[in-house]
């Protein structure tokens, strides 16, 4: 084997090591979905719910990205302290809204579609959900960033990030990172 | 039959401003001015997150030229919903056990049938013409006048997607023209209206109200999704709306995203 050869296998065995140590998006995402039905079902709702399901949401969804994202250009104008604050209120904020979705002992049937890449380590997982007697369909959005993490999801078409950014960027518009932060402690408050 | 008039009535109205464009609102953001700013410093960081990647995040444009009225309507709606629509809800729910209510929303969807048989057909989708053709017989059939759908078990004919006038008027190329926020019915844009106009015209409920004279209850299930379907609409309007920083915005992106998920089924 020539060197060139080699560096070439040795290059291609790391790639497919790497994409073997992140697991396969599929199986991450339904091992989250399991995960997360299993403590749904094992409180009894609200608040509690949400303290719960914070640990095991932060392992699975890249909050960080997601903040960034849904905040928009906008985000360079916000200190690393800032950052920080948005990231932690949006995160919760996100994990609030999800755990209001859950009703205790209800268990959702979810069919996994083909997924699609949309490039390298980013993927598309379509679902179709059913859930209280409503079927409805459901896009995670993953990326491999050492390990897969969902990175935004769509409900019927709708997506978190751009239903947030849109928000976002009118409150940008009118008053900065101040409008921003003042409009995020504000939700995270309200209950 | 009023709601049906008045959306027929502003439809011609409005078919001439649907042509004007009018100020964009969503997906104006300013472009990124370069790469390397600031990574996050709360250590959460993870490796290979460039955080130039906002362009991931799909654009949604809607002309909102009376954005001040729409709010007003919005505001005026949100009161509604929270004092009627709610209370009417809770009351429907606990009226009626979830099979019958299954039933009454089976037996309207069922009904609708033209309005997706023409709108396939207009949108040269004649498989899926057939199919809805197939799912109303079977469902009318075996089905017991659609209170049940047995279509749903039948792989060739489960999961065929819904069509309507305003996604064939999309599918054809017309823009929305201005978002709308109309009193009661809620987030239209000038397209979906006249296609809403389009819908009910095609709804055999609607033509009930044609031969009887306009009786007040093919109104209340002759508008868009039927009073059985607020307990629904009030769930899909709660997701849009609730842990919003800004409910009028998200219920206006949601509407406008929703669309074109619609559009290119």
């Amino acid at each position: 084997m020539t060197l060139k050869k080699m560096v070439l296998f040795l290059a291609s065995a790391a790639v497919s090591f790497q994409a073997f140590a992140a697991g396969d998006p599929e199986s991450t995402l339904r091992e989250a979905m399991q995960e997360a039905v299993t403590v749904a079902n094992a409180s009894a709702g609200g608040r509690a719910l949400a303290d719960k399901l914070q640990p095991l949401l932060e392992r699975r969804v890249c909050f960080e990205s997601m903040t960034r994202r849904a905040i928009g250009p906008g985000w360079r104008e916000f200190s690393p302290a800032q950052q920080a604050e948005a990231t932690r209120l949006f995160t919760k904020l996100i994990i609030r809204s999800y755990s209001n979705k859950f009703t205790p002992g209800e268990e959702p049937e979810v069919k996994y579609l083909k997924g699609s890449s949309q490039g390298p380590d980013k993927i598309e997982i379509p679902t179709s959900m059913l859930y209280k007697g409503s079927r409805y369909s459901i896009v995670y959005r993953m990326e491999n960033r050492g390990k897969w993490l969902i990175t935004d999801i769509l409900v019927e078409g709708v997506s978190l990030i751009a239903n947030y950014r849109a928000q976002f960027n009118e409150l940008f518009k009118r008053g900065g990172v101040n409008a921003v932060m003042d409009s995020l402690k504000k939700s995270v408050a309200d209950t | 039959m009023r709601i049906f008039c008045l959306l027929a009535c502003a439809s011609v109205l409005l078919l001439g401003g649907c042509a004007g464009k009018g100020r964009v609102t969503e997906g104006e953001q300013p472009a990124p001015t370069g790469k390397g700013a600031q990574a996050a410093s709360d250590g959460k960081a993870v490796a290979g997150a460039s955080d130039d990647d906002w362009d991931d995040v799909a654009e949604v444009k809607v002309s909102d030229p009376i954005e001040p009225v729409n709010r007003g309507v919005f505001w005026f709606n949100h009161q509604l919903y929270r004092y009627v629509a709610k209370p009417f809800s809770a009351a429907y729910r606990f009226v009626f056990p979830e099979i019958v209510r299954k039933g009454i929303g089976n037996a309207y969807d069922n009904v609708r049938f033209p309005v997706r048989f023409v709108n396939h057909t207009l949108q040269g989708r004649l498989d899926r013409t057939a199919q809805e053709t197939g799912r109303f017989v079977v469902n009318t059939t075996a089905g017991v006048g659609g209170l049940m759908k047995p279509a749903d078990k039948i792989p060739a004919l489960a999961d065929v997607p819904k069509a309507d006038t305003g996604q064939t008027f999309a599918k054809w190329g017309v823009p929305h023209g201005p978002y709308l926020v109309f009193p009661v019915l809620g987030p239209t844009s000038c397209r979906d209206l006249v296609g809403t106009a389009g819908d009910t015209a095609l709804n055999p409920v609607a033509w009930l109200g044609f031969l009887f004279g306009g009786a007040g209850w093919t109104t209340a299930v002759s508008a868009p999704s039927g009073a059985h379907g607020v307990p629904d609409q009030m769930d899909r309007y709660d997701a849009a709306t609730k842990d919003s920083l800004d409910p009028y915005i998200a219920a206006r992106t949601s509407y406008i995203q929703y669309r074109e998920a619609q559009k290119k089924k």
